[in-house]
């Protein structure tokens, strides 16, 4: 890939949390959220961030859109470093990356109307006169498929997939390049889903929107990315075009992550049975040395045990961090 | 405040009798006081040959040692201890969600600094402290009401510094922060509104802290002069003729003791509504 492709890349990103600091002499644990992880996206395209709960894909989402300062590594955004930009000089950036959250009950602030919640990245920039305002909001609020009268209601008036959409509708509003999809559909129900991510994908076509999407389903994250990143215990195990991944996944992690998705047809099911991992994730606090899929790896090699893999192109974009490759 | 807090609010007065005599009784006593020039007697006329008379058909509550009605002198006290009630709870509020959304919201250092403030400040006994400046400052109710407000605000700051770590963190306010809002407006469109529930229940527990200590203050003498009332104040004249007129301490006792309660019930209502959590017990 070209260098001038890449809309974001991230270096040898580190984001530790304190954790447990419990006399005033001893020392701080960290949590490793996200532990040392590289990828970059390009322009226009959907990179999907798939792990269970709490391997730190939202972490690194929320690190590059800078909600919190980072412990390490770099973040680029068209080839500047944005990670240790302060507030005023990063204003620019922020203003071209948008963030859409997974629960949209949580992400509206009840006391406004809809139309105060979707002008409020235009207040901030202080685009346009109120009148231009409003008629941006307008046009926004359609686009996303709700009606002039929705505007001075509330959020608690609305259903999720609504709300949603709401959120959709402001994160759109000042023209952003990048949006952060932070699990933006797993608190709805699936009709609603599909119809959510199908927005997204006809706004990326409108608007060349370029998307970091953090799910945990795979089927979806599927249909709407065009490479796919796999996270295990705050490391990236695998990254690579998403028919790569789901045709020949490499990791064993991947692989066990790809059985587990639900087969509709009861005779295929039958036929290809999900493959349990055994063993729970070990705790982040302490995670395993050498390879992090160790202590649950049925192909697990003596130096497993000590060396951490790196990633490794496998085939042509496709990155693995396994030592069996 | 939207309307699910509205309708819970509505919910719990009809569960609670003692909530709606509160509401009654506070809306009572605030028309009594505004509407106070209505009364049929001049609160200061003094009426020597009628004095120390016990409660009859022409003076409902009787009257005091100078013959002056004492209904109409409990009325005019009323509105003087309301308005030292609302007013210096408004100071205390407006100072406690200021730095107490400060505190929370910046967090580190800052919120350090200012909890062991508060902390020193508290630890202070308020009353000794408001006694020592009202020694240097000339009596009167817009001292009594400036100096209680000025020093009862410290608890609110807690409150609002708990609820505001709590509403920081909430996703609408992270968006704001990465869409580049400044700090000031976030406070004051994401934060604000939304723990103002708990303000309110605060600052309504406030007022009858307040008027209790106005009382206190012109039961010491040090609060309203004569020839003007207030409920404190006629406490202490009453002190004299406990024995003779008892009625004189009964009734603006009763009228603090009603105040205040009415308050402190409409204070816990309003804690039940706001709490989701508490609802269904």
């Amino acid at each position: 890939m070209e260098n001038k492709n890449k809309l974001i890349e991230v270096k040898n990103l580190k984001k530790y949390f304190p954790v447990g600091k419990s006399s005033l002499f001893g020392s701080t644990n960290y949590l490793k959220a996200v532990d040392d992880i590289s990828f970059y996206i390009n322009q226009g395209e959907t990179l999907g961030l798939v792990g269970e709960s709490g391997c730190g894909k939202s972490t690194t989402g929320r690190s590059i859109i800078r909600m919190f300062d980072i412990n390490g590594g770099e973040i680029y955004y068209k080839g500047v470093d944005i990670s240790k930009l302060k507030e005023k000089k990063l204003k620019p950036y922020r203003r071209k990356m948008q963030v859409i959250f997974q629960d949209p009950y949580a992400s509206l602030n009840p006391t406004l109307t809809v139309k105060d919640l979707v002008s409020e990245p235009l207040d901030v920039y202080h685009i346009g006169n109120k009148k231009e305002r409003y008629e941006r909001v307008l046009e926004l609020i359609e686009k996303v498929g709700l009606t002039k009268e929705h505007l001075d209601r509330y959020p608690h008036e609305f259903s999720g997939g609504q709300r949603q959409r709401i959120g959709i509708a402001r994160a759109l509003s000042i023209n952003p390049e990048f949006i952060l999809c932070d699990e933006p559909i797993s608190a709805l129900d699936v009709s609603i889903q599909a119809q959510v991510v199908n927005m997204l994908e006809d706004l990326q076509h409108e608007l060349g929107l370029t998307y970091l999407f953090i799910a945990h389903d795979l089927s979806m994250v599927r249909h709407i990315s065009q490479r796919i990143g796999v996270m295990y215990l705050g490391k990236l195990v695998e990254i690579g075009p998403s028919h790569a991944i789901y045709k020949n996944p490499l990791h064993p992690y991947t692989k066990a992550l790809l059985s587990s998705v639900l087969e509709p047809d009861p005779k295929l099911a039958r036929e290809n049975p999900i493959r349990v991992i055994e063993g729970d994730v070990p705790s982040p606090l302490k995670p395993p040395t050498g390879c992090r899929f160790v202590t649950r790896c049925k192909y697990k090699k003596k130096e497993c045990n000590n060396l951490e893999p790196e990633l490794k192109e496998v085939e042509k974009d496709h990155f693995v961090a396994c030592h069996l490759y | 405040m939207n309307s699910r807090l509205r309708g819970n609010l509505k919910y719990q007065l009809k569960q609670n009798k003692l909530g709606i005599i509160a509401v009654i009784v506070i809306a009572i006593l605030l028309i009594a006081s505004i509407l106070a020039f209505l009364a049929p007697h001049d609160p200061n006329k003094i009426d020597i040959m009628n004095s120390l008379k016990s409660p009859n058909k022409e003076h409902i509550f009787g009257t005091d040692e100078m013959g002056r009605d004492y209904f109409a002198r409990a009325l005019y006290g009323g509105r003087v201890s309301l308005t030292v009630g609302f007013l210096s709870m408004i100071i205390s509020t407006v100072i406690g969600t200021i730095v107490g959304t400060i505190s929370g919201y910046f967090g580190g250092r800052i919120d350090s600094l200012i909890m062991r403030t508060i902390d020193i400040l508290m630890s202070i006994p308020t009353f000794f402290l408001i006694l020592i400046l009202n020694a240097y400052l000339k009596p009167g109710i817009q001292n009594i009401i400036i100096i209680i407000g000025l020093f009862s605000w410290m608890g609110i700051a807690r409150i609002v510094r708990g609820e505001t770590l709590s509403v920081k963190e909430r996703e609408y306010v992270l968006y704001s922060k990465v869409t580049g809002e400044k700090s000031r407006t976030i406070m004051l469109k994401h934060i604000i509104p939304n723990i103002f529930p708990t303000v309110i229940v605060a600052s309504t527990l406030n007022i009858a802290g307040a008027i209790l200590t106005e009382s206190s203050l012109s039961f010491l003498g040090l609060g309203v002069r004569q020839p003007d009332s207030s409920w404190g104040s006629m406490l202490k004249y009453a002190q004299g003729y406990i024995g003779d007129a008892p009625y004189l301490a009964l009734f603006p006792g009763i009228l603090i003791l009603l105040t205040v309660l009415s308050f402190n019930i409409l204070g816990d209502i309003f804690r039940v509504a706001f709490e989701p959590k508490a609802n269904n017990d």
